[in-house]
């Protein structure tokens, strides 16, 4: 045995580096890149999909927990929670360089539903100056909840987790 | 008033097609709370690239859009045990890896279902099926039906690297193996391929 097939047998390649599948992916460039175009979906194909999904999401949105307020005049009623927080999201979306994350709000008050507590999650776009803003989200959520549901804002607690740029 | 700010860094947006409004952590968090628009948005980004990573590793369009939407639903029901909304992508990629492993498996165990590339071939409109006669067989046939003979681990494993672009290390974390499994499984799929493709490159 020579030295140069001593040493090559000794730096044998790994089968399952990256050049030894390049070699082999190379072989089969035309037949995987052919299979590829033909197992790719049509935008027709996702259309039907997507209908039954949030269709099921719908149904499944309808099941879901309540929560109970009273009305000025002492009088109870029950909206779904999805709906309570949509209506603080849009609230606070409407504000400049403010998205919503987290919505959470509370039955508050005596008698308890008479008021809310409400407490929210935001990120803002960088620049914002928070303290003065702070301000306006409060005073755009305070007049939503009171315009939709009837009832004040008892407090609103406000944790600006993440700042995003445009 | 209660005020609190925790953390003020930047992150990278990932803008959608359709609703570039969100980032992906609020329309995480905002889905998870009951808001059908941010999880519309949510389904709009990753449903295609689903529905494509199903169909090249399923081989069926009906199967793979049946993936898609188990998939998705569960998602919507399950957002509460993602504790990190940002990895979303991650984990909604592993729910559908983890429901074609499934499907391979029950195909597997149904002898009927275990096709022999020999009787496979594809129909006009990209659907596989079996068929008895292999007259006017064609490489892209042929390399169906060797990839259904694959096991469904390599198969899956396989797709996300070789067809999807995802780096070992993705793969490991999407499947939640190590990455050694990952180029265990992409090694021998790939030497059942080239065996299955002799003579037809």
């Amino acid at each position: 045995m020579d030295m140069n097939e001593h040493v090559s047998s000794g730096t044998e390649p790994d089968p399952t580096s990256s050049e030894s599948h390049q070699e082999t992916d190379d072989q089969l460039r035309g037949v995987i890149d052919e299979y590829m175009s033909t197992f790719q979906p049509e935008p027709e194909d996702t259309a039907g999909v997507r209908e039954r999904i949030l269709q099921l999401v719908r149904d499944d949105l309808y099941r879901g927990p309540s929560t109970h307020l009273q009305t000025e005049h002492g009088h109870p009623f029950a909206i779904s929670t999805a709906s309570v927080r949509s209506i603080v999201r849009n609230a606070v979306d409407s504000v400049d360089g403010i998205r919503a994350r987290s919505v959470d709000v509370e039955p508050a008050g005596v008698p308890e539903g008479s008021a809310a507590t409400v407490s929210l999650t935001v990120a803002m776009r960088a620049g914002i100056s928070f303290a003065s803003t702070a301000d306006v989200i409060r005073r755009s959520v305070s007049a939503a909840i009171l315009a939709e549901l009837g009832i004040p804002a008892a407090r609103i607690d406000i944790n600006a987790e993440d700042v995003y740029v445009d | 008033m209660f005020v609190l700010i925790t953390v003020a860094v930047a992150y990278d947006v990932d803008m959608t097609r359709h609703d570039d409004r969100f980032d992906i952590v609020t329309l995480v968090v905002r889905a998870r709370e009951g808001d059908i628009d941010a999880f519309e948005a949510l389904v709009d980004r990753y449903e295609t690239k689903l529905l494509r990573f199903c169909l090249r590793t399923l081989g069926d369009r009906h199967d793979a859009e049946d993936v898609v939407q188990d998939t998705l639903v569960q998602a919507w029901k399950s957002l509460n045990a993602l504790s990190e909304p940002a990895a979303f992508g991650t984990w909604i990629y592993r729910l559908a890896s983890n429901k074609c492993t499934d499907l391979l498996r029950r195909r597997m165990a149904r002898p009927s279902d275990v096709q022999d590339p020999d009787d496979m071939s594809i129909h006009a409109d990209g659907r596989v099926s079996v068929e008895k006669s292999v007259e006017a067989r064609t490489a892209l046939q042929h390399f169906s039906a060797v990839l259904q003979t694959l096991s469904s681990e390599q198969r899956v494993t396989w797709v996300l690297h070789q067809m999807e672009g995802l780096s070992y290390a993705e793969v490991a974390k999407t499947l939640g193996i190590s990455e050694g499994s990952v180029r265990g499984r992409i090694h021998r799929a790939r030497t059942a391929i080239m065996e299955g493709m002799e003579g037809w490159t």
